[in-house]
């Protein structure tokens, strides 16, 4: 059975600018896995590679065993890839109601999202349907992003810092959201900066620099290798 | 050399845009000869700090002081004849006029005005000579009667980079000059960069800490628009306010 | 030596075959195609002018036939108030255009892309509308200019031949004049500016005043083609400055070769010589035009001269 996501060797530019010099990585079925890195490096290139938002201009992408690299994003995103970009990008002219049923798609089989249960589980949202997108507070808005992520009933959601810029408390009601997520059996992509957190939320974790992949691991082996923190990660 | 006022001296700055404080009191100072790096997250305000040096932006409040003068209020071009130097994230050159008219444009702009309508420019030995030292100098000279837009991305960063000395400034704003290239173009652009340093006093953004290690005489961080800290890499590395900002908070 | 480029061979070419068209004349019998050439050359210097600011300059004026109205109204004025004197005339004709053109650059050129377009149109509407006002000159109807101006024994504007060659000298002196400030440091900085004005900035340049020097110069240019307009048609009306009078030079200067100076007379050729030999096929001939406008603009961006190169040491 092949790996749910499997990137290979990818490579990816702004115009001239190459950012992307062979990124390999995979992912499983209900696996939670981290991009960890210092920023400028390639985590959110990456990303946006993945959901065809970039040329992919050499390698592979594989969605399910299936090729799906340089397919249009609209395209990915309906084979089940749900993104929550950095800067969160909603709707700020549209109520939070209208962004989430905007994002809606009903899934065949499986216990669906629907505007009622993503309700449920960020309830602040519920409190603010009828606001406008400006309107909420970063993380009203991260919830928001998040919520219509999960509208489209993805397979993978992609969570590019999604707690970056907000306060303690609403960071840890995300954390804990994520884990619940988790545990639906959703597979998850995040990429953070929060390492106490995302060693709490992922089984493994990659670390790019300079547009490739130089370390893996489990767990254990990121908050043991003191190397890693201080080549990679830290100042 | 810290007994020298310095030449830059960034005070009390202060920028928003609508209800974002994108920059928050920063207070920033580089000595004569010194290679301040500035580093931080994305979204920090690391280039809008450098605009605002170099005037592409308009502080809200606070003073810029270049050699004594505060220079927050004159036009981008002038601080430009007067000694600033900037480099742009994203490449920025004249595409379709050879490597050589790049640099001989740089080298037009700091002599006098330019209302000459008598000779072919680059036909002046007084705009050319100089624009071929500084190709030389960065290592480009074999490339001079190239097109802009057909050099390979690392070559045209060196191009920018030329285009800053010949300007022959005493201030270097250089926000990520690696930006966009790979480990072999970078090691290659840190060299020279190290060969420069002792010449030119130099704001450097970066985020490849391998090249901030190298080049950096001094560093400070800017985390969401202020400066949480300013010492030598080492000092700066262990600050806990850094690191928590690296790494999360329960890292500090 | 180096052997001289195609676009040079193209441009002497021309002028060898322009300064020979009299000839051809001579054997038709018939002064009707000097008349349409000589309105061919006089446009054409008005392009050439155009083609220094947006070609070079990357400044798209919809307004600039309003400086060659100036210049033409300029000559109708002055001889319906009796001032004949060509040596008195043009260089006021020619400062008119000149003055017109520094305020309406100094207002315009503080604005930016699309802004900058339409003001510049709309100061060349203003133009236009106190033109159709000047009812003691004539208003809507024009005005008649009886006498061409006068140089005495020197020059004898009402000859048609001579009145050809000394436009046809006015427009290879102005071409000459615009290739070569392309290339020196006020043309390097025009184009710089063009190319990336950010940049122009950032290393040190004013870049507002050299475009508003530009913006006099090309207003200038302008000017002198309405004088000589004037002259020819020893008529002026609002109409030489109504915008699609505009979009025409710019059609020429697009389609003849942007940042060439002689791109703007092979435009001016292409375009008007296909309007008079097209609009005796059909009334439709612009049907057929716009299309080959729109060809030109999606697959040869450097216009017809762009198949004649030329050899520059900046690239």
């Amino acid at each position: 059975m092949s790996a749910l996501l499997e990137v290979e060797g990818v490579h990816a530019s702004y115009g001239a600018s190459q950012v992307l010099f062979g990124v390999s990585f995979e992912m499983n079925e209900g696996e939670v896995v981290t991009l960890l890195g210092r920023n400028g490096m390639g985590k959110t290139t990456t990303v946006r590679t993945i959901m065809g938002l970039m040329r992919c201009s050499a390698g592979q992408i594989a969605w399910r065993g299936e090729p799906i690299a340089s397919r249009p994003s609209h395209v990915v995103a309906r084979l089940g890839l749900g993104y929550v970009p950095e800067g969160r990008r909603i709707f700020p002219n549209l109520s939070v109601r209208e962004n989430l049923l905007v994002a809606g798609r009903t899934r065949k089989g499986g216990s669906a999202w629907s505007l009622e249960r993503v309700v449920e589980f960020f309830p602040r949202l519920g409190e603010r349907l009828e606001n406008g997108g400006a309107q909420l507070s970063g993380g009203e808005q991260q919830m928001l992003a998040i919520g219509r992520a999960l509208m489209t009933n993805p397979s993978l959601l992609i969570l590019d810092e999604a707690t970056e810029g907000l306060a303690p408390v609403i960071r840890e009601e995300i954390w804990r959201r994520l884990q619940q997520l988790k545990h639906t059996g959703l597979s998850i992509l995040v990429i953070d900066k929060e390492l106490e957190e995302l060693c709490g939320l992922a089984d493994r974790h990659y670390v790019i620099e300079k547009g490739e992949v130089v370390w893996s691991g489990e767990n254990h082996a990121l908050q043991s290798d003191p190397n890693v923190h201080a080549m990679y990660l830290a100042v | 050399m810290r007994d020298d006022p310095p030449l830059l001296a960034v005070k009390g700055l202060v920028k928003r845009f609508g209800g974002l404080l994108a920059t928050d009191h920063v207070n920033v100072e580089v000595g004569s000869a010194e290679t301040h790096a500035l580093i931080g997250p994305n979204g920090a305000g690391k280039t809008t700090l450098i605009a605002q040096v170099q005037g592409e932006l308009r502080p809200d409040e606070g003073a810029i002081l270049f050699n004594g003068r505060d220079i927050a209020r004159d036009a981008g071009w002038r601080r430009a004849v007067g000694g600033l130097a900037r480099s742009f994230q994203i490449t920025s050159i004249f595409p379709q006029f050879t490597a050589l008219a790049n640099v001989v444009l740089a080298v037009q702009a700091q002599a006098g005005h330019s209302f000459h309508f008598g000779r072919r420019a680059m036909r002046e030995a007084a705009l050319v000579e100089p624009a071929r030292g500084a190709l030389a100098a960065i290592g480009l000279a074999h490339r001079a009667q190239s097109r802009a837009a057909a050099l390979s991305h690392g070559e045209q960063r060196q191009l920018e980079l030329a285009m800053a000395l010949a300007m022959r400034p005493k201030l270097l704003l250089l926000d990520e000059p690696m930006a966009g290239m790979g480990r072999q173009d970078t090691a290659r652009m840190t060299e020279i960069l190290r060969n420069l340093k002792s010449q030119y006093s130099i704001l450097l953004v970066e985020h490849d800490m391998s090249a901030v290690e190298a080049l950096a005489d001094r560093v400070s961080v800017l985390v969401s628009g202020r400066i949480v800290a300013t010492g030598s890499f080492e000092q700066v590395r262990a600050d806990a306010q850094v690191r928590s900002a690296y790494l999360g908070e329960r890292h500090r | 030596m180096k052997p001289p480029s195609p676009r040079l061979l193209l441009t002497c070419g021309l002028a060898v075959l322009m300064a020979l068209a009299p000839l051809a004349v001579r054997f038709t019998g018939n002064e009707y195609p000097l008349i349409v050439l000589t309105r061919i050359v006089i446009l054409a210097i008005a392009a050439v002018g155009l083609d220094l600011i947006l070609g070079y300059g990357g400044m798209v004026s919809l307004g600039h036939a309003a400086f060659v109205g100036i210049g033409a109204y300029a000559i109708g004025i002055m001889t319906a108030e009796g001032i004949t004197s060509g040596f008195v005339q043009w260089p006021l004709a020619i400062l008119a255009g000149a003055v017109a053109a520094l305020t309406i650059g100094a207002l315009s050129l503080r604005t930016r892309g699309v802004y900058f377009i339409l003001v510049t149109l709309a100061f060349a509407q203003m133009v236009y509308f106190v033109s159709v006002g000047l009812d003691a000159y004539g208003g809507e109807d024009g005005l008649v200019i009886p006498t061409r101006s006068q140089f005495g024994a020197l020059l004898n504007l009402s000859n048609r031949t001579t009145f050809y060659f000394l436009c046809l000298l006015v427009l290879f002196a102005t071409i000459a004049l615009v290739a070569h400030l392309a290339r020196t440091r006020f043309g390097l900085v025009l184009r710089g500016a063009a190319s990336n004005e950010r940049r122009m900035r950032a290393l040190g340049f004013p870049v507002y005043r050299y475009r508003l020097a530009a913006f006099v110069i090309a207003g200038a240019l302008a000017g002198l083609a309405g004088i000589l307009l004037a002259n020819h048609s020893e008529f002026v009306s609002p109409s030489i400055m109504n915008w699609g009078r505009s979009a025409d030079l710019i059609i020429m200067v697009v389609l003849g070769g942007m940042g060439s100076a002689i791109g703007p007379l092979l435009g001016a050729l292409i375009f008007m010589l296909t309007e008079e030999l097209l609009s005796h096929v059909t009334t439709y001939w612009q049907l057929v035009f716009g299309p080959l406008i729109l060809l030109v603009v999606r697959f040869a961006t450097s216009g017809v001269a762009g198949f004649f190169p030329e050899r520059t040491d900046e690239g």
